[in-house]
């Protein structure tokens, strides 16, 4: 679109009405073309009638239920896949532990051994309260919804 | 932007669930109310696209005449004093006027958007913007004139 046509007094006068109605400001009587744009300006103020039912928000909602259900849905099988490797790990380590159980005391009980398990110990409870605490953020989100 | 208040209603609703399905996405590089209503002018412009109803009128016929054609006849000069026969009528107007038109100045008289706020959301440029609402008043003006003689 071009600004053919464009006249910038006729756009200062439509905003100065703009503004005055905006404002509440009463009108002057030395308005001029001011005038019209002022009756158009009100006019423009008034906000269209809507009639939505006293249910809308009730439908709405319903329908938004399957939706959040939905996206519920999608989240489950990542958890599961994130389940599964997590039990094939345990399974490894329970083989491993089992073919190098004596090799593995051993290096337990050296020093260099019991504080790499410290920390792997330490590791492990620092994941698993991080897990707790954000399941139960998201336990008390969904109480208050 | 749509007149008939069933499809409006129903694209209301519609707005309602993209915001709620796709409320991810919004990532606050713009304020909310912005993007709601980005989500609404498409929802409804998509509506508007599928039944082929024109958003804007051709540039060289945006005059006061085609508003005369379309608003009803049935004016009463002398009645027309009272303000609120000329507040009617000029809602008519308003009414027939291209749905870009009039979502343009609701955006700006009604819900004080920006002309910037306007164009991001629209994705017309802001000149544009300027340029529809100056000829939108100005036409609204001559149809007032025209209909109730000069007031000026």
């Amino acid at each position: 679109m071009t600004n053919q046509g464009f006249d910038d007094g006729e756009w200062q006068a439509q905003e100065r009405a703009r503004k005055a109605v905006r404002e509440g400001a009463e009108p002057s009587g030395d308005e001029g073309a001011d005038v019209a744009y002022r009756r158009i300006a009100q006019a423009l103020r008034e906000p269209p009638s809507i009639n939505l039912p006293s249910d809308f928000a009730t439908d709405v909602a319903k329908l938004a239920s399957p939706s959040a259900a939905s996206f519920h849905a999608k989240a489950d099988p990542e958890l599961r896949i994130a389940g599964t490797l997590a039990g094939i790990l345990v399974a490894c380590c329970v083989v491993v532990g089992f073919l190098y159980a004596g090799t593995l005391a051993s290096f337990l009980v050296s020093p260099l051994g019991a504080w790499s398990f410290s920390a792997l110990c330490c590791a492990a409870a620092a994941q698993g309260f991080q897990l707790l605490t954000k399941r139960m953020a998201r336990d008390f989100e969904a109480s208050l919804r | 932007m749509v007149r008939n208040p069933e499809d409006a209603r129903d694209l209301c609703q519609e707005t309602f669930l993209r915001v709620f399905k796709y409320l991810h996405q919004y990532r606050f590089d713009s304020p909310l109310k912005s993007w709601v209503a980005q989500v609404a002018y498409s929802v409804a412009k998509r509506h508007l696209e599928r039944k082929r109803i024109p958003m804007a009128d051709e540039p060289d016929d945006a005059e006061a005449g085609s508003l005369l054609d379309s608003v009803s006849d049935g004016f009463d000069l002398e009645a027309a004093n009272a303000d609120d026969q000329i507040n009617r009528l000029l809602h008519s107007a308003i009414d027939a006027l291209p749905a870009l038109q009039r979502s343009l100045l609701t955006m700006y008289h009604l819900d004080e958007l920006t002309i910037s706020e306007i164009a991001s959301i629209t994705g017309i440029a802001e000149g544009s913007v300027k340029s529809h609402l100056f000829r939108s008043r100005k036409r609204l003006r001559q149809w007032l004139e025209l209909r109730t003689g000069v007031i000026t």
